[in-house]
This record gives C-alpha cells, sequence and structure tokens, in this order.
C-alpha cells in the first residue's frame, strides 16, 4: 500500500483542484486513479478532490513505483464503470 | 472546466443524430475521417463507429473498431508459442480521438476501455485474439501502461490479448 503523503490536507485547500489539472504532470483523470489508489476517498459525484498539484505529483510518482502489473488497467476500467452510463 | 464528475457520458453506436461537423480534436486527419468518412465506413461494413456524448448529439471523443489480422510470425516468441501458425483473428482500433475542449481530462482513458470493453464483447461473439493498435509515439507510453505490447519489429503496433484483458478484470468488473 502506497504511504499516503497528503492524508491530513484540510479541505482549504479546495481551490487547488484546479491547479492539479492545469499544472500537475498527468490529467486529472490519472491524478484521481492515483488518488484512489493511494487510499483517498473518491469524494461524492460532483465533488472536487482535495490535492494540490505538487501532492498529486507525489501520489502519482509513489504510484508508479509500486503499482502491480494490471493495476493501470484495473483503476482505469474501475473508473470509466463508475463514469460511463450504460448505453 | 467541465466537470467530468457530474456529467453524464455514455458511448453509443454514431448515427446521424450526432453532429459530426462540429467535432475538432486538434489533428486535421482524425477531424477529416470523423467528419467525411466515418458515416461511410460504417455504412460499408469497414468499421464500427462508437461516440462519447452527453447529450445524444454532441460529440466528445469515437473510437472505431474492425476486423484485422495478425502474422503469428509477428507476434513475440512466447506469445506465438501458444497459436497456430496462420493469420491470427484481431480487432483493429483503428482511430480514437477527444474533442479539443475536452481534452486533459482523462477521457481517452474513457475511450480506450470502452474500445476494449467493447472488443472483448465481440470476441465472444466472433473469435478475436487480441485488441490491435497502430500508435503514434506520443500515445506509445499510454498503451504500454495499459498491459499492450509491441510487436519486436514493429513497436509502434501494439496488442493486449483478449486473455489478458479478460483476466485482469475477471471477477471485478466483466464475468469471463
Amino acid at each position: 500500500m502506497v504511504t499516503n503523503p497528503i492524508h491530513s490536507k484540510a479541505r482549504s485547500q479546495e481551490a487547488c483542484t484546479v491547479a492539479v489539472a492545469e499544472s500537475a504532470p498527468a490529467s486529472r483523470m490519472d491524478i484521481e486513479l492515483a488518488a484512489e489508489q493511494a487510499g483517498f476517498t473518491n469524494p461524492p459525484s460532483g465533488e472536487p478532490w482535495v490535492l494540490t498539484a505538487a501532492d498529486a505529483e507525489a501520489v502519482i510518482a509513489s504510484w508508479n513505483d509500486t503499482r502491480e502489473p494490471g493495476e493501470a488497467l484495473k483503476a482505469a476500467y474501475r473508473r470509466y464503470s463508475q463514469m460511463i452510463r450504460p448505453a | 472546466m467541465t466537470d467530468i464528475g457530474a456529467a453524464s457520458f455514455r458511448f453509443e453506436p454514431f448515427s446521424p443524430l450526432h453532429d459530426k461537423i462540429a467535432f475538432r480534436c486538434g489533428q486535421t486527419n482524425l477531424d477529416a475521417y470523423f467528419q467525411r468518412q466515418a458515416r461511410q465506413d460504417v455504412s460499408r461494413n469497414l468499421a464500427r463507429v462508437y461516440v462519447l456524448t452527453r447529450d445524444g448529439k454532441n460529440v466528445d471523443g469515437f473510437y472505431t473498431l474492425s476486423a484485422a489480422s495478425i502474422d503469428p510470425g509477428s507476434l513475440p516468441a512466447d506469445a506465438a508459442r501458444r497459436l497456430p501458425s496462420i493469420a491470427i483473428p484481431a480487432t483493429l482500433l483503428g482511430r480514437m480521438a477527444v474533442a479539443k475542449p475536452m481534452q486533459g481530462l482523462g477521457l481517452g482513458n474513457f475511450v480506450l476501455m470502452s474500445a476494449l470493453r467493447m472488443a472483448w464483447e465481440g470476441s465472444r461473439v466472433i473469435g478475436s485474439w487480441a485488441v490491435v493498435v497502430d500508435a503514434t509515439a506520443s500515445a506509445h507510453t499510454c498503451y504500454l501502461k495499459y498491459e499492450f505490447q509491441p510487436l519486436p519489429d514493429r513497436p509502434l503496433r501494439l496488442f493486449l490479448a483478449m486473455s489478458r484483458f479478460a483476466q485482469l478484470l475477471s471477477g471485478l468488473y466483466i464475468a469471463e
């Protein structure tokens, strides 16, 4: 399990969530996948993730270092299943 | 910025209800294909085209699937060893794009996952050993991340065996 580096960040950082999408070295989706993998609770639909760009980078770096083969595909497919409405 | 968490995305077979003219992904060849050729390919049974949409009209992304085959001699030795020496049936993920205003939100992952899911479902009806893509140099790493393997002599052509896809997701998200 990845050590959660931003576990105790306060919700006051909510304003930084846009910065994640704008400046982090990955798409917001990748960041969310990494955050989920790192043990963050997925906020209710429509709620922002509370991550600074630096924190997101740290989460992704940790995840990239430790994930097992296939984890990226599993995580992406899980997210897809959650987000896409059946036809 | 679009809040994809609150949006209601779905994939649909490309039809006249979808606005093909407004679609722009930033790559001229893909825009031209979608606007001018995709519907013809569907009507001539050359490809199946699926679109990502929120409202059934505007297109946020698309992908195409077609039947294909792989020369077993082109595969890595460990994969070819378990296959007959004939052309191996496969599913070609021919084109994939996300509309320019929606790029950077991770929708490319949705498009790819939907394509893999659809290809896998198709393989349950008509045998297909793998999904095949011809990647751009910039997308190559992304496919590797999602378990695709390059052909040894043609590294930008990559494949993902259906069995690997099913193995990874079995018991979690798809029924084997």
